[in-house]
């Protein structure tokens, strides 16, 4: 069972994993070309400013589509969409788009 | 940082199996989603139970960066430099802000317009023609200019399908891209297709 978290404690888990690198991608077998991070356009320095400059009302939260007692964040900010979830102690990134 | 070695255990969600799985780190090659190729030997997560990589450590990302950058293709030409006048010219009509990333821009939207025009061969070696007679009254030396642009390998395709069914070289067929815009975009005074380029541009830029 997760343990779960509100929006500061997703928000500093998901910039710590990303300037630490400490974070996975995760994937269906192939890479996603849509996913930012799997491209050369964005860097995790890039993602870091704009999870920064989220708040409260630019994050939800809601169970993962097949294990519902994972915790799925999403942040939308400046036409960014940022979506992720913990598995202790790994960082998953679902979705990295503009 | 931390870095997994092959052997290394770890948990994911696995899309096939449905559940929450315990993973392996492996090397496997690992495919590009639209078809574009593959990356070979990455370290990924591999589920346990069906032996599909479920997830992509950091540490893999800067070779499947690179090998993207593999997946685009440069697209290359020397021509007059007045072609790159017209492009210019275009590019001022549709932005305020107009720059360089402009120019790869409108002859994406025109390639792909032309792309879906039946008659293309006939129109472009018509068009390249009309752009060849357009040489300087006066005897004067135009100089010529590199134009090079990175493209997906899509647009690559449409480029060289262009150049095919023209029977012209992708300079020519570039060349007479070029003066569809000069026709089209840059010496009507209302543009037919210009309200829609704002538009996209505006768009882009938001």
């Amino acid at each position: 069972m997760a343990k779960k978290i509100g929006f500061k404690e997703a928000k500093r888990r998901a910039i710590e994993a990303l300037r630490n690198k400490t974070y996975q991608v995760a994937t269906r077998s192939q890479i996603e070309t849509k996913n930012l991070l799997n491209a050369n356009a964005v860097s995790e320095e890039d993602i870091i400013a704009v999870i920064s400059k989220c708040r409260g009302q630019d994050h939800e939260m809601r169970p993962h589509d097949m294990i519902k007692t994972i915790d799925v964040h999403i942040l939308r900010k400046d036409g960014w969409y940022i979506k992720f979830y913990f598995l202790d102690p790994e960082t998953f990134f679902l979705s990295v788009h503009r | 940082m931390k870095l997994y070695s092959a052997g290394d255990k770890s948990k994911a969600i696995c899309e096939s199996c449905q559940e929450l799985v315990e993973t392996t780190f492996l090397y496997r090659d690992v495919p590009f989603d639209d078809g574009s190729g593959e990356v070979k030997d990455i370290l990924a997560s591999v589920c346990d139970r069906c032996g599909e990589v479920v997830a992509i450590p950091a540490q893999s990302l800067p070779s499947i960066r690179r090998a993207r950058e593999k997946v685009e293709a440069s697209l290359e030409a020397q021509v007059p430099a007045s072609d790159i006048e017209v492009l210019d010219a275009a590019a001022t009509r549709i932005s305020e802000r107009a720059s360089v990333r402009h120019r790869k821009f409108l002859l994406a939207f025109y390639v792909r317009k032309m792309a879906r025009d039946p008659q293309a061969g006939e129109r472009l070696k018509h068009l390249f023609s009309e752009a060849k007679a357009l040489r300087p009254k006066a005897k004067v030396k135009v100089p010529r200019k590199r134009l090079s642009f990175k493209v997906s390998h899509d647009f690559e395709e449409e480029f060289a399908q262009l150049a095919k069914i023209s029977g012209l070289k992708k300079t020519q067929v570039l060349r007479g891209v070029v003066h569809e815009i000069r026709s089209d975009l840059v010496y009507p005074e209302h543009p037919a297709s210009l309200p829609q380029l704002r538009e996209m541009v505006a768009t882009l830029e938001s």
